[in-house]
């Protein structure tokens, strides 16, 4: 998932990044070559920026190239594995080619504009400000004031790097010339381990017609439109399963919108059958996906969405609002639905539990679906990007 | 993959569809506004951001505004050298030796205006001094508006933060509250709420509320709360234009599947959409049992200021001991109100004013009651 994270950290004053001329010495003063550095606001290890910044690092430094992550604010889960951005400067190299992981807005965008050396943009999605508007007035303040530092980064950046085609009409838009397309650097499961996929084949996992369990995987905010699922549910209990069941798992990140979601719930008399999780070990997330018998996904706004491919990698049917990214994430491989009509969705999904041919064939198109998107070789491609723009810095 | 705008599901085989039918869609409607309500701001239609965004472009119009009259009528920032003021662009270094301010160009007006201004007198353009007066100010005004509504967001987040913690109703308490059976009250609500009234009264003197409801710009008769809709349905099988609200979205559901108009929210929210004097009956029951006696009198006010001139009013209640003994523990520790007997609500609807006051006789009532009266 690439949602913007809570507004940015305060700012670190004129010394940000040390001195724009490069140090005296540094990690990388005994290379041929620059180093190729990455910079996030926070380095979270828990959320997909996170990791795709540290699995970068990791690849790059496999090359033998140097690599650092370094962040405006420390997280304390990961400060080992960080540098300050002030730190920077003192081993800056003109041959060194920044790259800036864009998922929200923060003051390194202006410290970031006044170094010299090449910028790279991994772009990963900016939410609409508008879905935050009514929940968040400063969230949506954020992401406007993300949008405009995107759109600054465009005249500066050698290169923009989005994550889906969506993200780069993003990029496109507000000016970068030159843009690529990787996906996200992600650890998927292999679908042949043990119990990492619900069994099919067999039969011995058939949906169930009653007490079916629907997931719905995502930071609980607006633009997952979390209540479209809600509204779902309440049709599809009334219609087909009085006994169904949402879960939802992940972060609850915007206040206002949480109470209100919750208070839904139980206006709507679903309280025991929708059930928030919040956040949750990578264990717990893959128990909640082996237990589930569809995946449905209601967001307003996705720039990628990467629980849609890690159900489909579990062989978990996927019913999905065509939105964002979501067309080009799930291809032919799951449901997509022009509407969010409850009736509409609630329909899908009994038509994916009741008709077992059907949802064979959306398994086996998910499965086949993965390695298409070509998630396991997003690293090796970007580092070979990254390192493309440093050749022509050298 | 296959899908439209009018919601087919598509998957791997596109040949197969699936037939949709269910409540109207005014109702699915309903259920997203019931969401929409619970946000701080009400309504993403009109919001600070909104406001942000308006300034912000009337900002940026300025800004273009003022790039044009340079004399190269270049982008702002991009030629700022040549301008005479504004900074160089970043763009302008291609080899890689970036400068740039830290406040980018075409984010502040004061240095856009004193850009356009310089040009303009090197220029020697006559009414360079006059625009600048007109749009020097004016980049200010709306800079400094943004500020303020800024400010001010930042005020009202934090009022409607405390006040969501501080006034929250517990989440769902209708459903800690059996709805009375209104089913058995359909014959005497039909006959109530269809009754033209002594001498035929109306608003006009001329006709029963019965024409005043099908009548010219009299709205519908009001059951609030209608549970899963047998009263209202009857109500409008005999002739009525009926509109209902009904909290719990379950029952809501089952109430529009069997035809009604209903509303998925507090009875308070519908009356206090309609106009005044313009309802053509009202039917209080349910949620008169769990409010507390300042909420139930309130009520009995909105519904007094919508109904129509001789219209009625029908209050279908659960006896007290009945309702008191027969709710479970929760209900009884977290329900702020309490029926009331049927002869409070004789006295308070003398007390507003309505006419023809009784409570109504019905043999199969078992625990509730109903008293009816005419505005």
């Amino acid at each position: 998932m690439t949602d913007p994270q809570a507004p940015g950290p305060t700012p670190l004053g004129s010394a940000a990044l040390g001195s724009t001329a490069p140090g005296p010495a540094g990690d990388g003063d005994d290379q041929p070559t620059g180093a190729v550095h990455q910079f996030v606001p926070m380095l979270h290890v828990g959320d997909a920026v996170g990791r795709h910044t540290l699995a970068v690092r990791d690849l790059l430094r496999a090359r033998g190239v140097p690599s650092e992550v370094y962040v405006e604010l420390d997280d304390p889960e990961t400060v080992e594995q960080t540098r300050p951005a002030s730190s920077y400067g003192r081993s800056a190299r003109p041959t060194d080619v920044l790259v800036y992981q864009f998922a929200t807005a923060s003051d390194l965008v202006d410290r970031l504009m006044d170094r010299p050396e090449r910028l790279v943009v991994n772009y990963h999605n900016i939410t609409p400000p508008d879905l935050f508007a009514p929940w968040d007035n400063g969230l949506a303040r954020h992401q406007t004031r993300a949008l405009q530092e995107l759109a600054e980064l465009a005249g500066r950046a050698t290169l923009g790097v989005a994550v889906s085609e969506v993200n780069r009409a993003d990029l496109v838009r507000v000016g970068f010339d030159a843009t690529e397309v990787v996906p996200p650097v992600v650890d998927l499961p292999a679908v042949d381990e043990p119990g990492a996929r619900r069994r099919v084949s067999d039969g011995v996992d058939a949906p169930r017609l009653q007490g079916a369990r629907w997931l719905a995987v995502g930071r609980v905010a607006p633009n997952k439109a979390i209540q479209d699922a809600v509204a779902a549910l309440l049709a599809y209990r009334a219609r087909y399963d009085p006994t169904a069941e949402l879960l939802v798992v992940g972060k609850a990140a915007v206040p206002a919108y949480v109470d209100a979601v919750h208070r839904y719930v139980a206006d709507l008399g679903l309280v025991g059958a929708v059930r928030f999780a919040g956040k949750v070990s990578d264990d717990e997330l893959a128990e909640a996906y082996r237990n589930a018998d569809v995946l449905l996904v209601t967001s307003e706004h996705e720039g990628y969405c990467l629980p849609v491919v890690e159900a489909m990698a579990r062989a978990l049917p996927v019913v999905a609002y065509r939105e964002g990214a979501l067309p080009e994430v799930l291809g032919n491989a799951g449901v997509l639905l022009g509407s969010k009509d409850p009736v509409v969705i609630a329909d899908a999904v009994h038509r994916v539990q009741a008709d077992e041919p059907w949802r064979t064939a959306l398994v086996n198109a998910g499965l086949a679906r993965v390695p298409d998107l070509g998630l396991d070789t997003a690293g090796d491609r970007l580092v070979d990007v990254l390192l493309g723009v440093r050749a022509k810095a050298d | 993959m296959t899908d439209d705008d009018a919601g087919v599901v598509g998957g791997p085989d596109p040949s197969r569809r699936v037939p949709t039918a269910g409540p109207p869609a005014a109702f699915l409607d309903e259920l997203a506004a019931a969401f929409r309500r619970l946000s701080p701001q009400g309504s993403a239609d009109w919001n600070f951001s909104d406001a942000f965004g308006r300034l912000e472009a009337a900002q940026g119009d300025l800004d273009r505004e003022a790039a044009a009259s340079k004399p190269d009528g270049g982008d702002p920032g991009a030629s700022g050298a040549d301008a005479g003021g504004g900074p160089p662009s970043p763009a302008a270094d291609e080899a890689g030796g970036h400068s740039r301010s830290r406040v980018p160009a075409n984010r502040n007006p004061r240095v856009l205006a004193e850009a356009w201004l310089d040009s303009r007198i090197r220029s020697g353009a006559e009414d360079a001094a006059r625009r600048v007066i007109a749009v020097g100010p004016v980049h200010e005004s709306v800079a400094a508006t943004v500020e303020a509504f800024r400010f001010l967001a930042a005020r009202v987040q934090r009022l409607e933060d405390a006040a969501a913690r501080g006034t929250a109703p517990i989440d769902g308490l209708a459903w800690l509250v059996d709805p009375p059976p209104l089913d058995r009250w359909v014959d005497q609500a039909v006959l109530w709420l269809t009754d033209p009234g002594p001498g035929g009264a109306g608003p006009d003197g001329d006709g029963g509320h019965g024409s005043i409801v099908d009548g010219d710009g009299i709205g519908p008769v009001v059951v609030a709360e209608c549970g899963t809709g047998e009263l209202a349905v009857a109500l409008g099988g005999a002739g009525l234009a009926v509109r209902a609200a009904e909290p719990r979205g379950t029952v809501a559901w089952q109430a529009a599947e069997a035809g009604v108009d209903v509303h998925v929210g507090q009875a308070a929210e519908l009356l206090e959409a309609a106009p005044l004097g313009s309802l053509g009956g009202v039917v209080l029951a349910g949620v008169i049992d769990r409010v507390s006696l300042d909420q139930q009198v309130q009520l009995l006010a909105l519904a007094t200021d919508r109904l129509a001139t001789g219209a009625p009013l029908l209050v279908v209640g659960t006896r007290p001991d009945a309702a008191v003994y027969g709710w479970p523990a929760v209900a009884r520790d977290l329900v702020p109100g309490r029926p009331l007997h049927p002869e409070t609500w004789q006295l308070l609807l003398d007390r507003a004013g309505y006419t023809d006051v009784a409570v109504v006789d019905n043999a199969a009532a078992g625990d509730t009651y109903a008293v009816r009266g005419r505005r």
